[in-house]
């Protein structure tokens, strides 16, 4: 019997996955219930099977994050990606990123339930901006949020102190980061490994003054005033405390969405906001308690947070030489060219050496002020539906077209996006290839994190931007590249992560614009090389780069080589003359 | 390859459809978290690298050809960013491996759970995670492990025991 029961055990992890015959599990099953021993080991994997089952779920919460995470990611940025900018692959999230991805899906939550206003504000408006400027003037503010979903309850605190500047959260799970932007330092504790690791921060793209959490307050008061909506105003006391409430109503589905403001009389100061909405684009319902205190003075640094002396601490900033080129090629991307209209014109380089059209972007600053335009030139021919594109216009002449020219045939129909920086916010108009139109808007100088945005990030790419790339844990290498017969005068920076390769060739004679770029992975052929093959000067002598060939190689999945090629053809005026009113955010149409 | 058609993907993946990366996310972030934990063994270091590989996978996406190979293609990416890691990352996770018999998991739900699945083998504890987060099938399984369906499936129900006799010696569930 007892050979046989376990030859009847080994199989029994195959009745639970459920992969046996059913004449075998029968006869298993038929052992199994005279059989004591084979019965309690049957129940034990059944536990198993069932806390695992658990396992899984409770692990969906993280995934189901992570997915959100990358999913704002890839809404915020990736249509700014076009095919020779890799640098995306490795952009890290968990970075201003995340920051940015929660506001927005917060902002967007609280948009989509404005919608729905069918009252009108009142001077409720005016009494929360004074509370918002009385908030503002705080030393700290220190929040709590409890979300509340289907999946259970999360719990985030978060500091911020103004000036200086520093943000800090405390995540459920116990991960802390510490963000002292004057130290241009981030702090990140994981309790896991009980390491500090140590990285590279700016907030140079950042919007300067105040932002808090409550923003999204702002943003309800301001989108509120071009919408229909009403608004309650109730005093009442709260732990003998004299509060107004503020609570926005929404007719025609008051059960699963609202927003109550609690604000403090005296301080003249918000202490509670409560959202109930429905995720935008689905019908799961989740609600955001969040309380805000203000104390004096906020956590001096990430032990006062509870992190254990002992922690190992990880310093991953990039060190050595290569430090002084990075901080030249960014000082030289920050000083840019002044005012300017740019249209490049992209086009996918054929074999034969034809270029056959893909798109056509305008670029145009004027002081800090930036927009960008790109429309569509590719030949879709029989694509079904067919977007709108400028390729019957441009065919013949391509790509041998004048500013002028660009600039008229410029319309909506051939739109894939839109972007602008008004001084206070990045506004992005997304048109899918069905011609739906997507809005997103972000507290940054979005002009400031993407190459492919501005004449300087195309000319001299972002360093600063790829030092906070990557993943958080590793260090980041950067290597003064020595000098290479095969490129004559050119200097250059190699950064390194993981298994992959960036090296970047400046040309000192030429206001250190980036002349080559190859992105190599391990091991394998160069899988992206950008090189500059013509050179422009401004009429004040300032160099940039005229044509930018791309050639990419890359495996398929079936393991072969693939290559692509791109060609960009820069044009560009310096003393340009701009519509009245085409950098304010009202000119953008919807 | 068909030069037009691949241009033509790329040109409508530079163009990003919320709904269209929503669909492959939500259909391959399990298989795609179920690789990282089962390689590294390590819930933080998973949720790095999976987002990592969905950011890789999502942004390169021209490079696939057509939906149906987007799985396999996402999972490699998982796995060489695993290895890659692992490589560089040896100090955190030696770390993490010299303190396997002291493990204590922050988790409050599952820590005897956690304890017994960073020391079962990184095969075994593949073939788990990625029968419960990718839909229950060996199918997946052998899919991503690139073996026959009865190997997963035989990879699966050693596992089983292994965990069995680890919960055991943790003490039980």
């Amino acid at each position: 019997m007892e050979n046989s029961c376990e030859n009847i055990q080994e199989q029994i992890p195959e009745l639970i996955t459920g992969t046996l015959p059913a004449e075998k599990a029968a006869e298993l099953q038929r052992h199994i219930s005279h059989c004591p021993a084979c019965s309690e080991y049957l129940e034990a994997l059944q536990a198993d099977d069932k806390l695992l089952g658990e396992f899984a779920k409770v692990m969906r919460l993280k995934i189901t994050r992570l997915e959100n995470n990358v999913i704002d990611v890839l809404d915020g940025v990736a249509s700014k990606k076009t095919v020779n900018s890799v640098s995306i692959v490795s952009t890290n999230i968990k970075g201003p990123f995340i920051k940015l991805a929660v506001a927005v899906v917060m902002i967007i939550a609280i948009l989509s339930v404005l919608n729905h206003f069918t009252g009108s504000f009142d001077s409720s408006t005016i009494v929360l901006a004074k509370a918002l400027e009385r908030m503002k003037q705080s030393s700290w503010v220190y929040s709590i949020s409890e979300t509340y979903s289907p999946q259970g309850k999360s719990i985030r605190h978060v500091w911020k102190s103004f000036d200086p500047h520093i943000d800090i959260t405390k995540g459920q799970d116990g991960t802390i980061r510490y963000v002292d932007y004057s130290e241009k330092a981030e702090y990140l504790y994981n309790p896991n490994s009980n390491t500090i690791t140590v990285s590279f921060r700016t907030d140079n793209y950042m919007l300067p003054g105040p932002k808090t959490p409550f923003e999204t307050i702002s943003e309800i008061i301001e989108s509120a005033k071009d919408r229909k909506g009403k608004i309650t105003r109730q005093k009442t006391r709260i732990d003998g405390i004299e509060v107004e409430l503020i609570r926005i109503v929404y007719n025609d589905n008051p059960q699963n969405e609202s927003t109550v403001l609690v604000r403090e009389v005296k301080r003249n100061l918000l202490t509670k906001m409560e959202i109930k909405a429905i995720r935008p684009g689905t019908d799961k319902k989740f609600a955001v308690v969040t309380t805000f205190e203000y104390p004096e003075h906020g956590p001096s640094d990430i032990y006062t947070l509870g992190v254990p002396k002992d922690a190992t601490i990880v310093d991953i900033r990039p060190e050595g030489p290569a430090n002084a080129l990075v901080e030249l090629i960014q000082n030289k991307f920050e000083e840019g060219f002044g005012d300017y209209i740019a249209v490049v014109l992209q086009s996918w380089l054929e074999e034969n050496g034809v270029l056959e059209p893909s798109s056509i972007t305008v670029l145009r600053q004027k002081g800090n002020l930036k927009r960008s335009e790109r429309y569509h030139a590719y030949n879709f021919q029989n694509r079904k539906p067919k977007p709108g594109t400028l390729y019957e216009d441009i065919k013949d002449n391509w790509p041998n077209l004048t500013i002028l020219q660009i600039l008229k045939l410029e319309n909506d129909d051939a739109l894939e996006r839109r972007t602008l920086f008004d001084g206070k916010q990045t506004i992005t108009l997304h048109k899918s290839l069905n011609g739906v139109l997507k809005k997103q808007q972000k507290r940054v100088d979005i002009f400031k994190l993407e190459t492919e945005d501005s004449l300087a990030g195309l000319t001299w790419t972002i360093p600063h931007r790829q030092i906070m790339s990557g993943s958080s844990q590793m260090k980041r290498d950067i290597q003064l590249l020595p000098k290479d017969p095969n490129r004559p005068g050119l200097v250059g920076f190699r950064f390194l992560e993981f298994a992959q390769t960036d090296d970047h060739w400046f040309d000192p004679n030429k206001d250190y614009i980036l002349i080559e770029y190859v992105s190599r992975q391990q091991g394998s052929h160069p899988f992206l090389r950008t090189i500059v093959t013509k050179t422009g000067r401004t009429p004040d002598g300032k160099w940039y780069p005229k044509v930018i060939r791309t050639k990419s190689i890359h495996l398929n999945s079936q393991g072969k080589t693939q290559s692509q090629s791109w060609e960009k053809h820069i044009l560009l005026n310096t003393s340009p003359t701009f519509k009245e009113g085409i950098f304010d955010a009202s000119s953008l149409t919807e | 390859m068909n030069g037009d058609l691949e241009k033509e993907f790329a040109e409508s993946c530079r163009n990003p459809d919320r709904s269209a990366y929503r669909d492959l996310i939500e259909a391959y972030s399990g298989r795609v978290f179920a690789i990282c934990l089962g390689m590294l063994g390590n819930i933080h270091d998973a949720e790095d690298i999976a987002q990592q590989t969905l950011l890789k996978g999502l942004t390169n996406i021209k490079q696939v050809r057509d939906n149906e190979q987007f799985g396999a293609w996402i999972s490699r990416i998982a796995k060489n960013l695993c290895i890659d890691f692992i490589r560089r990352g040896k100090c955190k996770r030696s770390i993490l491996r010299g303190r396997a018999d002291v493990y204590q998991s922050d988790s409050k739900e599952y820590p005897k759970l956690e304890s017994a699945l960073a020391k079962l083998s990184e095969e075994h504890r593949l073939a788990l995670m990625l029968y419960y987060f990718d839909g229950r099938s060996t199918k997946n399984i052998a899919e991503t492990m690139m073996v026959s369906e009865a190997a997963a499936q035989a990879r699966l129900s050693r596992a089983r025991k292994r965990l069995r006799k680890l919960l055991e010696t943790e003490g039980g569930v």
